[in-house]
């Protein structure tokens, strides 16, 4: 019979998890914890849902009128709301495909590089900013008279006589560049930590077998390190699809709601005009688009996982 | 108050101190508020006792960072105000939008956490007017100190009471307290270096005056983009307000549509403002011809002028970028700072310009269009009785000629009362009366920002102050405006269309 040495539990006897057994074991430990999250996030889930049906009044005492569908009805056909799923679309993908690029190949350069250490610590230092801070400094750089970025690329001849955050065309790209500024660092840490498990026997042995940097990339790091990209692109995506400091700080939705991504909408919806049951519809639909994907990135990365065979369930 | 506020001694008693606690609570109880706890029908033996009948209070103020609020802070934190009510004030400054917000959230869930709320006008009165104190029986109540010069309508700038006061009713919700108002400021120096070569052009002198048209504007603009075209150091002709903040886009664009037949935006009364303001005249053959004549200036201004918004394009005039443009007064200290391309007196400022023929609808009357932000300060009607009162007291504190004239002098504020323009320093620094001279103001000034005010008197008068609209769903409405004239100065629209989906997106705002 063998026996698996390499988990502690396992010699314990502690039981795998993704068991039944494990999870009767791991149930009452978990359920405070479930329980103390219900209440934090059930409650409030269940209230968004009950405005997004609701004129909601904010004077005590004053009841929501009850609107039925009107919120949602008004949601399908604002056009506004498309549109801002658009921006938002364009924005999310493009940050994230540059940032798992960027970062990829930064990681790949740091690893194992002779300042490797310094480096990280340098290029961490934008994730260290408060995204509206950063939003607000990149204001600077962008300004269309006194800013440096904006000098820079007139003088290269990049930019014409137009603004970078001025013009509809441009806008949205230079909000692209502040965040790919900021969080590809985080990528490329992520990734780094992933490139430090990748089988260093392995990749040696596909170099004597005459495989180039390239190919050995693919063929041997790449495999290893999906499970870190996974995580790095399911991070990303999330804070990019709730993202607003950015918009807020640079071009709050403007020039003619080029740049409104749907979080600004929700937030000006809400919080600008205090339409709070039609903000609620808006947020539920971010959610539910949220979950979706989260869900689909954390099934694939679950695929990667063999799932234990029933005769690994019987060895515990 | 103040006896509630001894902290136990050393030498005090468990049980004292639990008694005394009892007894305060008790005490506290009985102040909570109510018309019978108010000190409101006391009789005080002099003046100053009045100012101190709040002794040991404290205020909260929220408010925008404007200059004045930041000379405000100045006199509160120096201690003039607690020296004379010991009432502790905290200010607290943001910007408009962040204020608003949390003022809104505040006042509608029936909070208190604000006593004393700035309110801009539009943006803020229109959307919380009814959450907002009448102050007429406060300043009727001899138990409360007034102000010297009282509150009837001649003693500030012209309309600023209709503007900042009133909203749906006759309840008068706020006293003005701050002013943005609208002038025009151009670069004298150029318009002189230049006015051979312009006369030459265009068969015209290049003067500014009360009776310079947008069209003359615009042939100006036309002119400084040609001479920028070939000598980059030549700044460009125009500064318009396109940029993030939407109601400085709508003002923008409704001083001028304003300035063509005194065109305005609802059918609506302007001071009283209207919660149902039905259909808008936006897609009429005025605000057409109103957004050709914007798209032509549009066309005319620096190329990044969609990204200017009332601070930036400012701060590109300071740079030297641009040759005119229409700003608020309370800008004038900046534009005089010596370090900037148009300052130390190379700055005139005159009353917005007069309307054109050529770019007129029908046959109204040509004014020189002039818009504003007039700053109130107001109460929550929520606060307690006691509270409101003392509330009261700061907001005559804060707009009463002596501190109004203080403040001006610190901080370049936006005096309310015209009395402060009366003082012989301040009128020394406005220059000649209006009309009796050259056209135009120009520094440079201890007091610059009196540079702006007489542009600002006529422009605030009749028949040039467009005031409103107020309405509820005003910052709903500028957003509009503001997005669709920006689609259209990118090129995505054209002014007819333009009206049209404004027009459209408003009635269905309105349900009209």
């Amino acid at each position: 019979m063998a026996v698996d040495t390499a988990t502690p539990g396992a010699v314990l006897g502690t039981p795998r998890p993704n068991t039944p057994r494990a999870r009767r074991y791991l149930a009452p430990l978990l359920l405070p914890a479930v329980i103390l999250l219900a209440l934090l996030s059930i409650y409030p889930f269940v209230w968004l849902i009950y405005m997004s049906f609701h004129a909601v009044g904010l004077a005590p005492g004053a009841p929501s009128e009850f609107v039925g569908l009107d919120n949602w009805q008004r949601m399908f056909t604002d056009s506004q709301y498309w549109a801002s799923w658009g921006v938002l679309a364009r924005y999310s993908v493009v940050s994230m495909v540059l940032e798992v690029g960027l970062g990829t190949l930064l990681a790949i350069l740091l690893n194992r590089s002779k300042h490797e250490k310094l480096l990280i610590t340098v290029l961490l230092m934008p994730m260290m900013m408060a995204p509206v801070v950063a939003g607000l400094l990149w204001q600077y750089l962008y300004n269309g008279t006194f800013g440096w970025y904006f000098w820079g690329l007139r003088s290269v001849g990049l930019l014409d006589e137009g603004t970078i955050l001025g013009s509809a065309d441009t806008a949205l790209w230079a909000i692209v560049a502040v965040d790919v500024w900021e969080w590809t660092p985080l990528v490329a840490l992520i990734v780094l930590s992933g490139l430090k498990l990748v089988p260093q026997d392995q990749l040696e042995a596909s170099w004597m077998d005459g495989a180039g940097p390239v190919r050995s990339f693919f063929q041997v790091a790449l495999p290893s390190i999906k499970g870190s990209l996974m995580i790095a692109i399911l991070l990303r995506f999330m804070d990019n699809i709730r993202i607003i400091d950015h918009f807020i700080a640079l071009t709050g939705g403007g020039p003619a709601n080029s740049t409104k991504v749907l979080p600004l909408y929700l937030y000006e919806q809400s919080f600008s005009f205090f339409e709070l049951g039609y903000g609620a519809s808006i947020a539920l639909t971010l959610l539910l688009v949220t979950i979706l994907f989260g869900k689909l990135v954390v099934n694939r990365f679950e695929e990667r996982e063999p799932r234990p065979s029933k005769k690994d369930e019987e060895l515990v | 108050m103040s006896e509630l506020q001894l902290p136990p001694s050393r030498g005090l008693s468990r049980r004292r101190f639990l008694g005394g606690l009892a007894g305060s609570a008790l005490l506290l109880a009985g102040c909570g508020g109510g018309e019978g706890s108010s000190r409101a029908n006391r009789t005080f033996a002099n003046e100053a006792e009045k100012w101190r009948q709040y002794d040991g209070f404290k205020l909260t103020f929220v408010t925008e960072n404007t200059p004045p609020s930041t000379g405000i802070k100045q006199l509160v934190d120096r201690g003039d105000f607690k020296n004379l009510t010991g009432i502790d004030v905290e200010i607290l400054q943001q910007d408009l939008p962040v204020m608003l917000q949390k003022a809104e959230l505040d006042l509608r869930s029936g909070g208190t956490t604000y006593d004393l709320i700035y309110a801009q006008d539009k943006p803020v009165t229109s959307v919380l007017a009814d959450y907002l104190e009448d102050l007429r029986p406060y300043m009727e109540d001899d138990s409360l100190p007034q102000a010297d010069g009282g509150y009837d309508e001649g003693t500030w700038y012209p309309n600023y009471l209709d503007v900042a006061s009133y909203a749906y009713s006759d309840r008068l919700i706020s006293l003005p307290y701050d002013a943005a108002d609208a002038v025009f400021c151009y670069r004298r120096d150029l318009f002189e270096q230049y006015a051979g070569q312009f006369q030459s052009e265009f068969g015209y002198p290049m003067q500014y005056g009360p009776d310079t048209t947008w069209k003359n504007v615009l042939d100006f603009a036309t002119f400084f983009n040609r001479l920028n075209a070939s000598d980059p150091t030549v700044p460009y002709g125009m500064g318009l307000h396109l940029g993030q903040f939407a109601w400085t886009t709508q003002l923008d664009v409704q001083r001028m549509l304003y300035s063509h037949g005194q065109w305005r935006e609802f059918d609506i009364d302007d001071v009283q403002g209207s919660k149902d303001p039905g259909a808008t005249r936006w897609g009429d053959d005025q605000s057409i011809r109103g957004l050709e004549l914007y798209k032509a200036l549009f066309d005319q201004s620096t190329p990044d002028a969609l990204s200017l918004g009332t601070v930036e394009v400012a701060d590109a005039y300071n740079a030297g970028k641009i040759a005119m443009l229409t700003q608020y007064h309370e800008f004038a200290a900046s534009f005089e700072d010596p370090a900037n391309a148009g300052g130390g007196g190379r700055t005139a400022y005159d009353v917005c310009p007069k309307g054109d023929r050529q770019y007129l609808a029908g046959n109204g009357e040509l004014v020189n269009g002039t818009n504003c932000g007039i700053g109130g300060i107001s109460i929550n009607a929520a606060a307690s009785e006691d509270q409101k009162r003392a509330a009261y007291m700061f907001a005559v504190w804060a707009t009463n000629v002596e501190n109004q004239a203080e403040n001006l002098k610190i901080s370049g504020g936006t005096p309310t009362r015209l009395a402060v323009g009366d003082r012989p320093e301040v009128e020394q620094a406005q220059g000649q009366p209006y009309g009796t001279g050259d056209t135009g103001r120009v520094g440079p000034s201890q007091y610059p920002n009196a540079l702006t005010f007489p542009a600002v008197t006529v422009g605030m008068a009749d028949p040039n102050a467009v005031l409103g609209p107020k309405i509820p769903k005003f910052n709903q409405y500028v957003t509009i405006v503001a997005n669709e004239i920006q689609a259209m100065c990118a090129g995505n629209s054209d002014p007819e269309a333009t009206a049209k989906v404004i027009q459209s997106r408003t009635d269905e705002l309105h349900g009209a």
